[in-house]
């Protein structure tokens, strides 16, 4: 492993709402280096999807400094890719058309990302639908479009919003095998951001474990099971220790254990 | 896929287009022939309400005159719509960049919308004359609303995280508009352009009631003033004949600029029909 992707360091945020002031994030650091897979756990609300806004430069913090690859950033940053909890395609583009957005936004050339579109669209199996639309396909195959979309201007960091939650279990599965073997063989820094103990154990490198109100790092669980991870790793005593490590420091913050 | 499922599908969308125009055609024969024998039964004098059958012999009569009058009245009708999508839907896009341009300019939308027509076109006439200015502007002000309200609805009922994909790739308010909110916006403008071209055609009628001598308006005016029931009714044919052509004009043009949409709403109907 080499060097720092992902600095968030000593970050504090305050969204000023209508009536009242939600202290969302509290002097939260993470890093992350080059290549690495890091997922994020905490309750609903807890300001995951904050963090992960404030990462792609869609926020800026109340204080402290976000840096990607070292440069700190103010506003959206071009060697990052984001996928949301729901696909977000465009009705009216084709597949191909879909996962070209990036490209046109980013004012590149359309024509010069035609073959990675393609090998991308092979990579997540969905060769032929390139020239189908949104609707023609089932929630786990947009979600792929979704994920092509981010990974079209091959950045250095990848950035997933609970991409799977609106998945059914099985599918989800699926996805995760598929996500690891695309990870593994493109090797980009990934912030993951998942409800699932069992799907951040499975996928990453390191899981940190938020508390809500106001948020913060409570605690670090490094995973060193090896890879590929299988169903059969989840049902190894060593994962089953791990998801339980995660849970504990869940319920502390919250009150129960 | 295979193929007799595609068989099938381009059957059933067939199918459904057939329906399209039956369907409707079928209602509207029922409709007059249920006037007829209305008409026939209660023994209904002329000039309170024609037969059909009047009406059309009537319209086969008067042709010349109707065409010539009808035409007078589709300029302005075409002549206002056209100035309402044009004025009405940068004007949306305006509205919607800016908070501030909203602010500004909504009371003065809705207050225009609460002035009745009727009330204002006296006044447009002596602004503008007894020409064509006056009916166009009847329509302009009948129209653009509809048409300025659903756009920005439109280009307003995008999903934040949609806005927050593109701002992620590096999207600023130009290209948010052109790339996202106002496709996306398309289906909810031609709603508001197919209310605006019927609300075109009364707008031209009530131009030209208030001061004109021509248009189907002016005949409408003139024909009720001689009780000469079968010369109403032919007019009121013309009308609801332009009013059908330009809505589904507007439709047609909707089929060609946003196929996207309209398949999508074309297999969901077929699906929960099978
Ligand atoms: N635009 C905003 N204005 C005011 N408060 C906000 C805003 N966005 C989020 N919040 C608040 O900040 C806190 C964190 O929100 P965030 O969306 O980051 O949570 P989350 O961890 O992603 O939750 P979930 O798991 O449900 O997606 C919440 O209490 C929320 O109410
Ligand atoms: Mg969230």
């Amino acid at each position: 492993m080499s060097g720092e992707v992902i600095g968030i360091d000593d970050v504090s945020l305050t969204y000023h709402a209508a009536n009242s002031d939600v202290h969302a994030l509290d002097n939260v650091s993470i890093f992350a280096s080059e290549g690495e897979f890091v997922a994020l756990v905490g309750p609903s609300g807890c300001g995951k999807s904050t963090l992960l806004k404030l990462v792609s430069g869609l926020l800026s913090p109340s204080s402290g400094a976000i840096r990607v690859n070292g440069r700190e950033i103010r506003g959206p940053t071009a060697s990052v890719g984001v996928v949301f909890q729901s696909p977000l395609l465009m009705a009216w583009r084709s597949i191909l058309e879909n996962i070209l957005l990036q490209i046109e936004i980013r004012g590149l050339r359309v024509q010069d990302y035609r073959e990675t579109a393609q090998e991308l669209i092979q990579l997540v199996a969905l060769e032929g639908f390139e020239n189908a639309y949104p609707h023609q396909l089932s929630g786990g195959m947009q979600q792929r479009v979704g994920l092509c979309r981010a990974l079209i201007h091959d950045p250095d960091l990848l950035l997933m919003d609970e991409p799977f939650g609106a998945l059914d279990a099985m599918t989800r599965e699926q996805m995760n095998s598929e996500l690891q073997s695309i990870w593994m063989k493109r090797r980009k820094t990934v912030l993951f951001i998942t409800h699932s103990i069992s799907e951040a154990v499975y996928l990453a490198d390191r899981v940190l474990v938020m508390s809500p109100r106001p948020g913060r790092i409570v605690g670090e669980i490094k995973v060193e099971l090896p890879r590929p991870r299988t169903v059969a790793s989840t049902e190894t005593l060593e994962f089953t220790h791990l998801t339980r490590q995660v849970r504990q420091h869940l319920n502390t913050e919250e009150g129960i254990g | 896929m295979p193929s007799s499922w595609n068989v099938f599908k381009a059957n059933s969308v067939r199918r459904e287009r057939a329906l399209d125009i039956l369907m409707p055609v079928m209602a509207v024969a029922v409709a007059l022939m249920l006037w007829s024998a209305a008409v026939k039964v209660f023994e209904i004098p002329e000039y309170l309400l024609p037969a059909p059958l009047d009406v059309v012999v009537r319209l086969g009569e008067e042709w010349r005159r109707l065409a010539d009058e009808c035409l007078y009245t589709l300029q302005s009708v075409l002549l206002g719509f056209s100035a309402s999508v044009l004025i009405g839907v940068p004007l949306a896009f305006w509205v919607v960049c800016s908070r501030s341009i909203e602010r500004m300019l909504m009371p003065f939308l809705v207050m225009s919308q609460t002035i009745p027509k009727v009330a204002i076109a006296p006044i447009l006439v002596v602004w503008l004359g007894f020409g064509i200015l006056p009916k166009i502007a009847v329509v302009f002000l009948i129209s653009f609303f509809p048409i300025i309200v659903s756009t920005i609805v439109g280009l307003k009922g995008v999903e934040n995280d949609m806005i927050d994909l593109v701002r992620s790739m590096g999207a600023k308010t130009p290209k948010i508009m052109l790339k996202v909110r106002g496709p996306a916006a398309l289906p909810q403008m031609f709603g508001g352009f197919k209310i605006a071209i019927c609300f075109s055609v009364v707008g031209a009628i009530v131009g030209e009631f208030v001061g004109s001598d021509k248009g189907v308006g002016f005949l409408l005016l003139t024909s009720a003033g001689d009780l000469d029931g079968s010369l109403i009714w032919a007019a009121l044919f013309v009308l609801i004949a332009m009013g059908v052509i330009l809505f589904s004009i507007v439709s047609k043009l909707e089929r060609l600029l946003i196929p996207w949409h309209v398949s999508v709403r074309i297999e969901s109907t077929t699906a929960y029909q099978s």
